[in-house]
């Protein structure tokens, strides 16, 4: 089983190898690919650290365009997911910095996107004083998220909104797993603390 | 299995995606009041989760991003760059004219002429006016006899 896995791992591997090396010789196609299999993760990552809309486009197109151009300089060191997220995080940085922007996970899910998480729940969940209280305590969230120091949030957003494990967050920040935990802790702590307080 | 429940620092290990330790990892896998407080910690940060976006927003970053990777913007670069090239020959054409045009003030016959006539009377002074030659090469002097002072 384990070896099932393992090879199944390594095809995966060869295949995103494959990609890479065919897109470094300007394969339009694989390039293609390659994005497509990151993008919703690129998306994530600058929707809950960037706070204006036009931002998230901007930057969103930017990693991409970067991660192209700059496919020689990967040159297979690490994950490519780590890899294009670490460009992601250095670029809403960058227009965090230059807009000097406090961040933050926006109050209102913007329309022009699909259901937000709220509504999905409103309409699995028959019980509208449940709703009401994860509305609340999902409110609380993006306020204590926006109110984290900078390392703490991106590595909060990183884990809870993007869904990268540890490994692959201290790759993408280039910091040891030892500090994530670290950060993560502090944040989780601070965050479940509000969500307690609106959910007892 | 422990009867304790987790403490604040273990659940934000565990809600942290870290391992526990044995005993606190068997409580916590069948303690209901554990497992509430993640639960709610968990929902409330999916509810907190911007919304996904469309597939076709998606696309059209991407594809937008290919384009100008893959250079799909070339073809209107190379047509702006060669007429920037015609309009520089175009401009560059008088001026060429001008150059390969014999020059009318001069008669390469009468030059040559006079060049030869110098020549054939004093090959130095031809070349360099008299007053250096003079210093150079002192008229009656010895020419061995030292270098320039
Ligand atoms: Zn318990």
């Amino acid at each position: 089983m384990a070896t099932l896995a393992r090879r199944d791992r390594q095809v995966g591997e060869e295949t995103e190898g494959a990609l890479l090396a065919a897109a470094l010789g300007g394969d339009r196609a694989a390039a293609q690919e390659l994005l497509l299999r990151h993008q919703l993760l690129v998306y994530r990552v600058c929707r809950n650290l960037l706070p204006r809309d036009q931002d998230v486009e901007a930057v969103v197109q930017e990693t991409f365009l970067r991660a192209l151009k700059k496919l020689h300089a990967f040159a297979g060191a690490g994950s490519f997911q780590s890899w294009i997220v670490a460009i992601a995080v250095n670029l809403c940085r960058d227009r965090l910095r230059r807009r000097r922007l406090v961040p933050f996970v926006p109050l209102e899910t913007p329309d022009e996107d699909g259901p937000d998480p709220i509504s999905r729940l409103e309409a699995r969940s028959p019980d509208p004083e449940r709703v009401a209280m994860v509305r609340q305590a999902a409110s609380l969230v993006r306020r204590e998220v926006q109110r984290l120091p900078s390392r703490q949030r991106e590595v909060f957003t990183l884990r809870f909104f993007a869904d990268l494990g540890l490994e692959d967050i201290a790759a993408a920040l280039g910091v040891d797993v030892g500090t994530v935990k670290t950060h993560l802790h502090r944040a989780v702590h601070r965050v479940r603390a509000a969500v307690e307080e609106a959910m007892p | 299995m422990s009867e304790r429940h987790l403490t604040d620092e273990e659940l934000d290990r565990w809600l942290s995606g870290e391992e526990l330790d044995q005993e606190v990892a068997e409580h916590a896998a069948t303690c209901l009041l554990c497992w509430h407080r993640r639960a709610n910690f968990l929902g409330a940060v999916a509810a907190a989760r911007a919304a996904e976006p469309e597939a076709a927003t998606l696309e059209r970053w991407r594809e937008t991003a290919l384009e100008r990777w893959s250079g799909g913007s070339a073809p209107r670069h190379r047509w702006w760059l060669a007429a920037a090239a015609v309009l520089f020959l175009v401009a560059l054409l008088p001026v060429v004219a001008h150059l390969r045009a014999p020059r009318a003030d001069l008669d390469a016959e009468t030059v040559v002429q006079e060049v030869d006539t110098l020549l054939a009377s004093d090959p130095l002074t031809a070349l360099a006016p008299e007053e250096l030659l003079e210093t150079v090469v002192p008229a009656g002097g010895n020419a061995t006899g030292g270098g320039v002072s």
